[in-house]
């Protein structure tokens, strides 16, 4: 063994000795060995003859009344803390290195991930409807043939395979716009404004007040940094999406319209049916509120 | 020699050797040597503890060659300490010898 590694070595095993203690033996010892050499020994003869390394530890502490056994347990677990200290401070930092945000802001980040992802695969249900809807009915209005079946799955994968699209970009888009937020505080405080925002759903509009406390504390998000590319795209997908939704009911509104002139002819020819009446005004009025509500969010866009 | 009989009667030689005048570690343990086979690391740590003890004084002091030189000093307790330890030595022996004699006249 060389000097060097010698004395690191002992510095290491005496290391619960307080440092001037421990320099002050260190040094004796390294007197030892340079007057060994000068007396002609090799570095590695004068060490040798030592004898063993951690016999020598032992009894250098014990010379400290330290309790060997004790000392070497505690300080394995001291060890051991210290181990589990650098993990968590190395994840910290791994963490920190691609995002620049402390610990707290990434759990809220991944937690506001999930909401969009519930969020997302609540607007699932919709698009399921549509493709299972499109699907039956050309299925059947082909009459079962292999044509109609082939179109009904080329409909049922065109619109799944849409709403994976716009699912993807809107979790990429809402989830760039949360990172904005939490590195730069710039951009909107909640995540579901952000959802709203790549819907484009209208923020309600502000008064004239809060227009100009707008304008004074000069709200960053309209100018944020980033590409908006991705969610004019959702945009006008969503759009398409909400016309398709109202399509049925504006149908359904026509064929209640109909029916009403129907039963007015009915009405006219003595034949009166109550039920029938308010059946037919309660779906005009419900497919009318539907379809304002739809059209509502549509423009909005 | 059995480890424990020589780390006993180490401590007493370190304190003899230093009574007649103050020794640096290196000349310390080759003396000691001389006297007993010891391990030379080991000496280091008893001057230490006899240090902590107060038995000893340390000063560096300049030499010819090399760097400074941590001289051992034995301080009055040390004194008082190596001469009662001494004694103990003396009446230990005294005693072991006589049974050893007496063990081998049967």
């Amino acid at each position: 063994m060389k000097k060097d590694a010698f004395i690191a070595k002992l510095r290491e095993g005496l290391r619960m000795i307080r440092e001037e203690e421990r320099e002050d033996v260190i040094a004796e010892y390294v007197t030892h060995i340079d007057l060994k050499m000068a007396e002609g020994k090799s570095e590695e003869e004068a060490i040798a003859d030592f004898g063993d390394l951690d016999a020598l530890i032992d009894e250098i502490l014990d010379a400290y009344k330290i309790d060997v056994k004790q000392a070497k347990k505690e300080s394995k677990e001291q060890r051991f803390n210290e181990e589990l200290n650098r993990f968590f401070d190395e994840c910290k930092q791994f963490i920190m290195r691609f995002t620049s945000l402390d610990i707290d802001n990434v759990v809220r980040l991944v937690f506001e991930f999930f909401i969009v992802l519930l969020i997302i695969w609540l607007l699932k249900i919709p698009v399921e409807l549509i493709a299972s809807l499109g699907d039956s009915l050309l299925s059947d209005i082909l009459n079962f043939s292999s044509t109609g079946d082939l179109l009904g799955s080329l409909w049922y994968g065109l619109v799944n395979a849409f709403y994976v699209v716009a699912a993807l970009l809107a979790i990429v888009h809402i989830m760039r716009s949360r990172l904005l937020y939490y590195r730069a505080h710039e951009g909107s405080e909640s995540v579901i404004d952000d959802v709203k925002d790549v819907f484009h759903f209208e923020r309600s509009k502000p008064s004239r007040s809060e227009e100009v406390d707008k304008r004074e504390f000069a709200h960053p998000y309209s100018d944020a940094p980033y590409p908006k590319k991705a969610s004019t795209i959702v945009a006008i997908l969503v759009k398409l999406l909400l016309f398709i939704v109202a399509l049925p009911f504006f149908f359904a509104l026509i064929a209640l319209c109909f029916t009403s002139g129907v039963l007015m002819f009915m009405a006219m020819e003595g034949v009166i049916l109550p039920g029938i009446w308010l059946l037919v005004i309660g779906g005009i009025v419900m497919c009318a509120a539907v379809i304002g509500a739809l059209m509502h969010v549509v423009k909005g866009v | 020699m059995n480890i424990q009989m020589k780390k006993g009667v180490l401590e007493l030689i370190v304190l003899l050797e230093t009574e007649k005048r103050d020794m640096y570690g290196y000349e310390l343990v080759s003396s000691v040597s001389k006297v007993i086979d010891v391990n030379e690391g080991t000496i280091y740590p008893l001057l230490k503890r006899l240090t902590n003890e107060h038995y000893f004084d340390t000063y560096l002091s300049e030499s010819s060659e090399g760097p400074p030189r941590k001289y051992y000093h034995l301080t009055e307790t040390g004194k008082r300490y190596a001469k009662e330890l001494l004694k103990d030595w003396l009446a230990f022996s005294k005693q072991v010898d006589l049974f050893i004699k007496e063990c081998e006249k049967g």
